[in-house]
């Protein structure tokens, strides 16, 4: 295929992105043109997000590579492009009933939007670390403008300056460990790296790794407002304009997620044990800071802040299991957190343009004026906490809970086989369990405040302020309209979610895992290390010697290095093999279709054998 | 009459459509009432509508039953199952569809014929209604359900349809919510049987575990048709996972967890069918309207307990397929005590629902007996003609209502037959069959029954012909009181109308032929059992069971019942014995025993009242004001105390934020330095 065609080849699979694209520069310059027409500005940008989401679900079965790594498409990247043009709609829906706020410069703020959908479109591909960079900062200077919308408003610019300082913190972490870890492989694209990880995983541990992992997991973190670097989210939540916050709280999230799968999967799976401690524990100080601080909270859209910082430490659960159920269960829990956060987001917005305020007291006896509101904002808030109401935020739940007490065996195995791993005793720990049960303890609160909010909807007499509510106008042809479509859809998907789509949204999700299960990433990139390995040992044989024992030990010695557990085993059975075969002159391709045979035999023999020369 | 067998087929495998129809027609009620508000309900047209397409709906069920029916007897082999999947999660599926075999085309038949005359009777009930239309929407979804719940191909989709009878009753009994008895009565039906399907899901549940590798791919759960259909069914699905529990102990399905998983399974029966201990909703239910008891409350639903039992027969069967269970054994003895303790209440109750009510417990004890015994086919004869004299009894007792003005104490009561010729006559053939009167139905369902029960168990046996005497005793005394002698009401009685009559009439005729034109055949009676009746041959478990007819049981239980009979006449009408005037009087304790129904209502508000709500209370009290209390304060005391202390960094200026990221970057590359394994 020659350059041209290679071109054109990206272009077709890069079109909802040229899509969204071609919105923002519509969006941008729409009211320049058409000042009478301002109002179709949303529309447009609805438009184009929403072609953006029709071209996206015709390349769920692509996988190809561009521009020579540097971007993936793959069914992770076309899901979370499918996620974020998704919140982008709903969030555009719900911005209709809201740009009053903003009084001047409304085209800006869709044209800016839909750049920051792009930048997690551009994000989930990212295969390389020049591209990753830039789409984050792409995706951070639009979530830095976005806080800031509402000019005049103290708040929004104090949210929008200290977004703004957060991120160059993080931005400046981040880069200097992609520095760092160029400077120790040599290479920007997540393959390369992760095969040179490899080799230095076998070799001497670097103290850099460590300096590494933590500066990638500070800007993970960031990202994901995970404590302790959740200050900025507070803040910045209830400063920004409510559409925003909704956006930072799912969109801008979901493209922090993709990265902490890209990167610590597919880059840092060598490494595995030294992160997922840490990030287990992060995972659980979310989890009980959260929960418990959103307990606290008086204002609505604050409690939903702290309770996302609680959400994102369940979701963490599926990567610390480390398993294609894990991931499975992390798309299913973000697609069916997003509809939930976005209907109660609209519903706040509702409230807000209705009264002014945000307060949970102020809801008191909602459902006398507004019951359809008070319902359906009961029925997401009710799935946040994991009732089955219907199932949908329930059933996200399970899932996650069973891939965090089934997932994580790596680690158990890798404890209980390799003598060297022993000795640490947090290694022996099931760390699934204990997030688990972390998650389920920490669930208790969630159930009180959620419900606090629901009961204040429906039980006691209304406050003042929904007192003085008119009576209940149309939606349709009312400025609302937008966002009430908004709440409808997020209702809808939720109940649908719950119940009859349950296996379409698994199955989307189990894609999305397949496309980076961490087991198969492992095992790909020890496949491709074997076969540069076992060049490098023919020249070496021809070169020293031919002895097949020695080999056989080398093979043996290799498993000496501890980075990796059970799958090291099998892959000094595949080296053993694939040595012996390369002894005996055999061609390249039978000696790996010999490991293939061998890799399924667990043979306590083979462990038993790895175990002496461990002693040994 | 010969019917086109394509016709026919088609007939059975459009089954849902009989199904569909009272469903569509309830909810079309209902959104009617949704869209055109409270007020629809008084209008003459929109009563006219709900009642003429509710009766529609169920008379095409009638007909087409009865053509399933010809379908199914001129092709003896022939049944239809079809299935749809309603849920699946990965590799976990559960569906729904209709199953049409002999088995539930008798159930067909039964449900849509009681339930026609009892929507045509209600027109003429209800008439002065201001629910009216109310009333035929609840009867339509009742229909629809009971009659999803007879086609259910599956244990899953039956206690769905369960539920739905379950609270179709509930709205029912409580149809006149405004009154403070029926609302009591609609939520004690609920809770008591809240109690019994808590203990049929768990039952359910330990099921699907249990077997759950053995479906092959099938229908979860699925009831085999009779004649045994292809693929997997409860009984086959068991038997592979017994014999895997013998294979892998970590699959035990062990045979001794058989019986405890049929138990909880027949909780659900007790509940629903008003067995001992759970039958106390079942008297109270009568607050509902009349009609309402008739299809309910006598034929259909707590006849689907029975249903049940005999659908998940395999269940209750012992590892090797025989009836000498524990869970067999345990039905039998539940039904027996039913029968007898049910008998004795009625004896001393005044309200002519009541008796009724009793008698039905009773009945139902004699059906759970027969299955228990063994006596698949006698069991469920009885529930098939019983079904008829006792939703005639029903209906009759509601004409006698509304002919006395609302008056249903039958002390005042008295000398009807004279003013209501049509409800008397039918009423007098209702209670002649019920106490196994000679060639009537009740006498060949009864027997059988009681002919197995001796040769099961002569324990068993005697208690149920004593039961059968003290029947006729109590069903006369109740006639003779209403019928017979002086009026002693206030208002002047009338005869009611035709729509009320008529069904009364139709009903009479089941009531005397169906169990001499199924249950009589030369072989069985006099030739000693050369071959099975009509109704063996229709309905059974596996291969159908022959039996000749036991004269000395069949004697024995004939003479007891015409005995109870003749001591009632003596009693009531020539009042030559004067025991009951003398046993009243002297209040002794076996007359108290029967006047407050066993005490049970007492026993369990005491339970309730004393032990159960105080623990709740108690425990209550102190999770909430001991540890939830002071979690929460603990909560917030330990919130407040990190706030004062985080709040120094929580400064809200930007530079300390980013100080704080710097910090803990640092933090953690030396925690996972020490944490790691390999540092």
């Amino acid at each position: 295929m020659n350059t041209i065609e290679l071109y054109y080849q990206a272009v077709a699979l890069l079109l909802p992105h040229i899509l969204v694209i071609i919105g923002v520069l519509l969006t941008a310059i729409w009211d320049l043109f058409f000042p009478k027409l301002k109002h179709w500005t949303p529309w447009i940008a609805f438009i184009a997000l929403l072609s953006g989401f029709w071209t996206l679900t015709s390349q769920l079965n692509v996988t190809q590579k561009l521009f020579g790594d540097l971007y993936s498409v793959d069914a992770l990247s076309v899901i979370f492009g499918l996620i974020a043009t998704g919140v982008g709609m709903l969030i555009v829906l719900m911005t209709t009933g809201y740009e009053h706020h903003f009084k001047t410069n409304r085209g800006e703020f869709y044209a800016i939007l839909l750049t920051a959908i792009s930048a997690v479109m551009f994000l989930a591909g990212s295969t390389d670390l020049i591209m990753l960079f830039v789409s984050l900062e792409t995706l951070s200077i639009c979530c830095v403008v976005l806080a800031g919308f509402q000019k005049g408003d103290v708040k929004s610019g104090e949210a929008s300056l200290k977004y703004l300082l957060s991120t160059a913190a993080t931005t400046a972490t981040l880069l200097y460990a992609l520095s760092f870890v160029y400077g120790m492989t040599g290479a920007t694209s997540f393959d390369g790296i992760a095969a040179k990880m490899e080799f230095s995983a076998q070799g001497m541990r670097s103290q850099l790794e460590f300096l590494i992992i933590a500066l990638t997991l500070s800007a993970i973190g960031f990202k994901l407002s995970v404590i302790p670097f959740h200050m900025w989210t507070p803040d910045v939540y209830e400063g920004a304009p409510t559409p925003v916050t909704a956006f930072l709280s799912i969109g801008s999230k979901a493209g922090g997620f993709v990265v902490a799968l890209r990167f610590l999967i597919q880059v840092f799976h060598s490494i595995y044990f030294d992160w997922v401690v840490v990030l287990a524990a992060l995972a659980m100080v979310s989890m009980i800071g959260g929960n418990l601080i959103a307990l606290a909270q008086s204002s609505f859209k604050r409690m939903l802040a702290y309770s996302s910082i609680a959400h994102v430490g369940y979701i963490l659960i599926g990567l610390v299991a480390f398993t294609a159920e894990g991931v499975q269960a992390m798309v299913f829990y973000i697609i069916v957190y997003g509809f939930l956060n976005l209907a109660a987001f609209a519903g706040a917005i509702l409230f807000q343009n209705e009264t002014g305020s945000d307060r949970i007291d102020d809801m008191a006896g909602l459902i006398r004026k507004r019951p359809i509101l008070a319902i359906l904002m009961s029925m997401s808030l009710l799935n946040l906490a994991g009732l089955p109401i219907p199932p949908a935020g329930f059933f996200a739940k399970l899932f996650i809970f069973k891939a965090g007490l089934e997932g994580n065996s790596l680690l158990a195995d890798a404890g209980a086989q390799n003598a060297m791993v022993q000795h640490t005793t947090l290694t022996n720990l099931n760390l699934g369990w204990w997030l688990v049960a972390v998650a389920l303890v920490t669930s208790i609160p969630a159930i009180y405040y959620y419900c606090n909010v629901v009961i204040k909807m429906i039980v006691p007499e209304p406050s003042e302020k929904v007192a003085q509510l008119p009576a209940q106008r149309a939606f349709v042809g009312s400025p609302q309209e937008g966002t009430w479509a908004a709440l409808l859809a997020c209702s809808i998907a939720i109940v649908a979610a719950g119940t009859f789509l349950v296996d379409p949204i698994v199955g989307i999700s189990r894609r999305a895992a397949e496309a980076i299960d961490p087991q198969k990433v492992r095992q790909m990139t020890l496949e491709r290390k074997r076969q540069d390995k076992m060049i490098g040992n023919q020249n070496k044989k021809r070169i020293i010697s031919a002895n097949p024992t020695d080999e056989t030990t080398i093979g043996n010695l290799r498993s000496v290095n501890p980075a990796t557990g059970n799958s090291d085993t099998l892959r000094t059975i595949g080296d053993a093999a694939a040595n012996a075969g390369a002894a005996k002159n055999r061609p390249t391709t039978d000696a790996s279709s010999k490991s293939k045979d061998v890799q399924p035999v667990r043979d306590a023999e083979f462990i038993g054998s790895t175990r002496t020369s461990v002693v040994q | 009459m010969n019917f086109d067998p394509e016709f026919l087929r088609a007939c059975v495998e459009s089954a849902w459509m009989i199904v569909a129809m009272p469903f569509l027609v309830g909810f079309g009620i209902i959104l009617s009432y949704l869209f055109g508000g409270l007020k629809l309900g008084e209008k003459r047209s929109f009563k006219t509508a709900a009642m003429m397409a509710s009766i529609i709906a169920v008379a095409w069920g009638f007909f087409h039953s009865c053509f399933i029916f010809e379908a199914l007897r001129s092709n003896p082999s022939y049944s239809f199952q079809e299935n749809f999947d309603f849920f699946t999660c990965q590799n976990f599926k559960l569906s729904v569809g209709f199953l049409v075999d002999n088995l539930a085309t008798m159930m067909l038949i039964v449900v849509t014929t009681i339930s026609l005359f009892v929507q045509v009777y209600t027109h003429g009930y209800m008439r002065e209604d201001p629910g009216y239309a109310r009333f035929y929407a609840y009867l339509s979804l009742f229909t629809g359900s009971m009659l999803g719940l007879v086609v259910s191909t599956n244990m899953f989709q039956m206690y769905a349809f369960w539920e739905l009878v379950g609270v179709c009753s509930y709205f029912l009994i409580g149809f006149w919510w405004y009154k403070d008895s029926a609302a009591a009565a609609c939520m004690k039906a609920f809770v008591v049987n809240r109690v019994g399907d808590f203990l049929f899901l768990v039952g359910v549940i330990m099921l699907l575990l249990a077997t759950k590798d053995f479906w092959g791919g099938g229908t979860v759960m699925a009831f085999a048709a009779q004649h045994g259909s292809a693929g997997v069914d409860l009984a086959g699905a068991l038997h592979r996972a017994l014999e895997a529990g013998t294979l892998k102990p970590e699959l035990a399905l062990a045979a001794s967890s058989m019986p405890l998983m049929a138990i909880l399974i027949f909780g659900g029966p007790i509940a629903k069918s008003a067995q001992f201990p759970l039958h106390v909703w079942l008297p109270d239910a009568m607050e509902g309207p009349t009609p309402i008891s008739a299809l309910i409350h006598a034929a259909t639903m707590v006849a689907a307990g029975i249903y049940l039992v005999a659908r998940a027969y395999p269940i209750f069967l012992a590892p090797n397929g025989g009836t000498d269970s524990i869970a067999l054994a345990f039905v039998a003895v539940i039904g027996t005590i039913t029968a007898v303790m049910a008998a004795t209440i009625a004896m001393s109750q005044n309200d002519i629902k009541r008796v009724l009510a009793w008698s039905t417990c009773s009945q139902l004890g004699y059906m759970m007996a027969g299955l228990g015994v063994g006596a698949f086919s006698a069991g469920l004869f009885h529930l098939f003609t019983h079904a008829f004299f006792k939703a005639m009894l029903f209906l009759g007792s509601g004409a006698v209502i509304i002919g006395c003005h609302h008056e249903q104490d039958i002390r005042k009561m008295g000398g009807l037959r004279k003013i209501m010729p049509f409800t008397a006559i039918t009423f007098l053939i209702g209670t002649l069959s019920i106490s196994g009167f000679p060639f009537l139905s009740g006498w060949f369902s009864k027997d059988e029954i009681v002919a197995a029960a001796m040769h099961y168990n002569p324990v068993i046996g005697w208690i149920l012909i004593a039961t059968a005497g003290l029947t006729a005793f109590y069903m006369f005394r109740l006639y003779f009181t209403v019928f017979e002698g002086q009026y002693r009401g206030d208002h002047k009685a009338h005869e009611v109308t035709p729509v009320m009559w008529l069904p009364l009439v139709c009903l009479a005729v089941p009531s005397i032929f169906a169990g001499g034109l199924l249950g009589f055949t030369k072989e069985a009676f006099l030739e000693g059992g050369k071959a099975a009746n009509a109704w063996s041959k229709f309905v059974y478990f596996n291969h159908p069971h022959i039996e000749g007819v036991d004269w000395t049981v069949l004697g024995v239980s004939t003479v007891v019942a015409l005995g109870g009979i003749a001591f009632a006449y003596l009693m009531y009408v020539v009042k030559s014995i004067t025991w009951n005037k003398s046993i009243v009087e002297s209040n002794n304790i076996i007359y108290r025993f029967s006047l407050n129904k066993w005490y049970f209502d007492d026993l369990y508000g005491a339970m309730v009242n004393k032990g159960i709500l105080p623990l709740f209370n108690n425990t209550w009290k102190f999770m909430d004001t001991v540890i939830i209390d002071n979690i929460v304060n603990g909560a917030s005391l330990v919130t407040s105390a990190s706030g004062e202390v985080l709040k120094y960094t929580q400064t809200g200026r930007g530079q300390y934020y980013a100080l704080v990221i710097f910090m803990w970057v640092a933090l953690l590359t030396w925690i996972i330095y020490i944490a790691s394994p390999f540092a």
